[in-house]
């Protein structure tokens, strides 16, 4: 709590105008940089800026791809992840399985009224 | 990142191998029945719970009743030519179209009784609650869905046939 109290009193300390900052304006003004820039020292950064951009941007593929890595680096998730689409698998064949075996049988049925319903020979 | 490429491969292709061989296994049974001589009869067999016994009985039924229901067949579609010929070639209830409707009238009655007589035996040959359900969904099927009496459709058919594997 004294810390906090101390840091803030030096922080409001520093935007209050002091006597001593007309001696430190004075120095400031010295200082006088004489070394030209590079040519085309503008048109660099620029573009080192822009690579740097589309570094950091990659795809959402990559992304995705570099999310799986991280989550398949563990074994279990890895081992998980390959039992349940075996389950799902399993289980489509098995909903796939029961719907044809409702559709075998009503047409079998279909098939055995018409060997004995000359009716429903003559209809189709 | 090669690694992970490999178990997301891995799992899809498991899903896939999953699928297919259950499907094929549980689907033997549709192929072997398809493979048979007469598949209806062995669905016959199969959703009413038919012992060998019994499905011989009723194999001997059905063979011995296909050939009325043929000549049968032959008849409705000839009687339904003459008819058809009748009306192609006026626009009137003519006094022959009249008799050939009453023709056809009476052999649908005739077909009926026939296939009555048919369901009866086969019902006959099964234990009586099979025989039962058998009666009631093959009418159903057949002579009150002609007449409509009952207003119902050939949908209706799974609703009695859904017994199967519910046989005492």
């Amino acid at each position: 709590m004294r810390d906090g109290v101390d840091r803030r009193s030096a922080l409001s300390h520093m935007n209050t105008p002091q006597p001593n900052d007309e001696q430190l304006k004075a120095t400031l003004k010295q200082w006088n940089v004489s070394a030209p820039l590079p040519p085309r020292f503008q048109e660099g950064v620029w573009r080192r800026i822009e690579q740097a951009e589309v570094i950091t941007q990659r795809s959402w593929f990559a992304n995705a791809l570099a999310m799986i890595d991280h989550l398949f680096a563990r074994p279990a998730l890895a081992y998980s992840y390959v039992m349940a689409l075996l389950a799902i698998g399993l289980a489509a064949g098995y909903i796939k399985t029961q719907k044809d075996a409702e559709g075998f049988r009503a047409e079998l049925a279909t098939r055995y009224v018409q060997t004995v319903d000359p009716y429903h020979k003559v209809a189709d | 990142m090669k690694r992970s490429v490999i178990i997301l491969i891995l799992g899809l292709v498991l899903a896939v191998a999953g699928f297919c061989t259950f499907h094929f296994v549980k689907s033997a049974q549709q192929r072997a029945i398809l493979k048979q001589e007469s598949p209806e009869l062995a669905w016959l067999r199969d959703e009413f719970q038919l012992s060998d016994a019994d499905f011989q009985k009723i194999r001997d039924l059905h063979d011995a009743y296909l050939p009325q229901c043929a000549e049968m067949c032959r008849r409705i579609a000839e009687k339904n030519a003459e008819i058809q010929g009748l009306i192609s070639r006026t626009n009137t209830v003519t006094p022959e179209i009249e008799t050939k409707i009453q023709e056809a009238s009476l052999i649908r009655a005739e077909c009926h009784k026939n296939m009555l007589k048919h369901f009866f035996a086969v019902s006959q040959s099964m234990p009586k609650p099979q025989g039962d359900r058998y009666l009631a969904w093959v009418q159903e099927q057949t002579l009150l869905d002609a007449t409509g009496m009952m207003g119902q459709n050939h949908e209706g058919q799974r609703s009695h046939t859904s017994g199967n594997g519910n046989h005492e």
